[in-house]
């Protein structure tokens, strides 16, 4: 489990051990994955250099919440134009291999993932009409969560690229960086309105009821860690650098919420252990193939009856809700002798 | 649109195939069954894990470690009907 949730977990007094042991099955599944990669890339594309495509997973090993019926999704992230069409090939290929040997899956039908893409979109086309539903999908979910699996200084240095971007011409005095945070916004808004739209689209399906715990549970808690993750060069008074943000994002997404444990007075820290405690109870929920599968046919989310999975799933989203409500729209000041207010940042960078 | 339903005689293969495998899997371990599959051990809980296993899976699985029979075959070539 990462340093700043077991540094959490001591200064609040809770019991993480759902999460301790999702973190350590994504550790062996990430070691077999980067493994089998490894191997491939090997025997197919041997005289790798620096510069090689970037084969980035994402999803529940990116967050260290993998459950044993978990597998990932990927992309094959091009930094250079590469003159040799089958070396892009073979590196798609590699991911589709460490799929297989960790959770015996092919790649899903979505448009979102199991492709190669090129770096350069993902840092020059933020905004406007180039700016498509699926870059912006694409670009955010490799700040929020996402974990390479063969190059990971080449992940590093392409996030610290993309930050650069959203910073530039704004400056480096701790601040919240407004055009990062619209854009970390509006994809958590597309998250919510697709899952809508998708619903209408498809009329019928047999795992709506699980994206739905996912909404209300890690979707949204990887948005607030992101928030966090902004808020951190005011909440610590450091320079917000690309530098800075670029390890932020490296944090898995509740170790970015976790990290504000130290930095909180008494009453914030309650709201804080309820965020934690929640998030440990769906990881324990969603490990649970029982629930998964009571869960994943509901078509109705809200008619739920009570004393059902999906109801208590729901109550569960609705505690976790108040809790952050509490946490990030609170009037206590930060511990120490300090006049920030995590209630008056959002007020005023998540409002208008 | 969902996913055509099983026929009764696939629901019934898949139930038959998936007790033999996890059965190998009790016997002989995960590594073997990693090994046998060409899978990581992760890979083994994950399909273990799963309570929606295709046809497909099943066969697969149970002819890597061994435990598929040519009637299992057999049974399997009745036709198919979709919902």
């Amino acid at each position: 489990m990462h340093e700043a949730l077991v540094e959490a977990q001591a200064l609040l007094g809770l019991d993480l051990a759902n999460l301790e042991t999702a973190a350590s099955l994504t550790s062996k599944r990430l070691e077999a994955a980067r493994g089998a990669v490894g191997e491939y890339l090997e025997e197919h594309a041997p005289d790798r250099s620096q510069g090689e495509p970037l084969v980035v997973a994402f999803g529940s090993m990116a967050r260290h919440e993998m459950t044993r019926g978990s597998d990932f999704d990927y992309l094959v992230v091009l930094q250079n134009l590469e003159k040799d069409p089958g070396l892009i090939q073979t590196y798609r290929l590699a991911a589709r291999e460490a799929l297989r040997k960790i959770a015996l899956k092919e790649p899903g039908p979505s448009g979102l993932f199991g492709r190669a893409i090129s770096a350069a979109d993902l840092v020059n086309s933020i905004g406007l009409d180039g700016d498509t539903n699926l870059n912006l999908s694409r670009r955010v979910l490799l700040l929020e969560e996402s974990v390479a699996l063969n190059s990971p200084v080449g992940l590093e240095d392409l996030i610290e690229s993309i930050v650069a971007r959203y910073l530039y011409e704004e400056g480096e005095e701790p601040q919240v960086h407004r055009f990062l945070l619209n854009d970390i916004v509006r994809y958590w808004r597309t998250v919510a309105v697709d899952y809508q739209a998708k619903r209408w689209e498809e009329i019928e399906g047999d795992k709506w009821g699980l994206r739905y715990v996912k909404l209300l549970s890690s979707r949204k808690l990887t948005f607030v860690g992101s928030v966090t993750s902004l808020y951190m060069p005011v909440v610590k008074n450091v320079p917000a650098t690309s530098e800075f943000l670029g390890e932020q994002f490296a944090l898995p997404a509740l170790a970015r919420v976790a990290q504000l444990a130290p930095h909180l007075g008494f009453g914030n820290r309650s709201a804080l252990a309820e965020v934690l405690g929640i998030a440990n109870e769906f990881s324990g929920l969603l490990s649970s193939a029982d629930f998964v599968e009571e869960v994943k046919g509901v078509q109705d989310p809200a008619s739920a009856p009570v004393g059902t999975s999906m109801h208590g799933a729901k109550v569960l989203g609705n505690n976790l809700q108040a809790a952050l409500e509490a946490l990030f729209f609170s009037d206590e000041p930060l511990e120490g002798d300090s006049d920030i207010k995590l209630g008056a940042l959002s007020r005023k960078y998540l409002s208008f | 649109m969902g996913k055509a339903e099983p026929t009764p005689i696939e629901s019934r293969i898949v139930g038959l195939l998936r007790k033999r495998v996890e059965q190998a899997v009790q016997d002989h371990g995960s590594d073997w069954a990693a090994t046998k599959l060409n899978i990581s051990v992760s890979g083994v809980e994950a399909v273990l894990w799963d309570r929606d296993w295709s046809v497909g899976m099943a066969v697969q699985l149970a002819g890597g470690l061994g435990v598929l029979n040519d009637e299992d075959v057999d049974r399997l070539e009745e036709p198919r009907v979709t919902a």
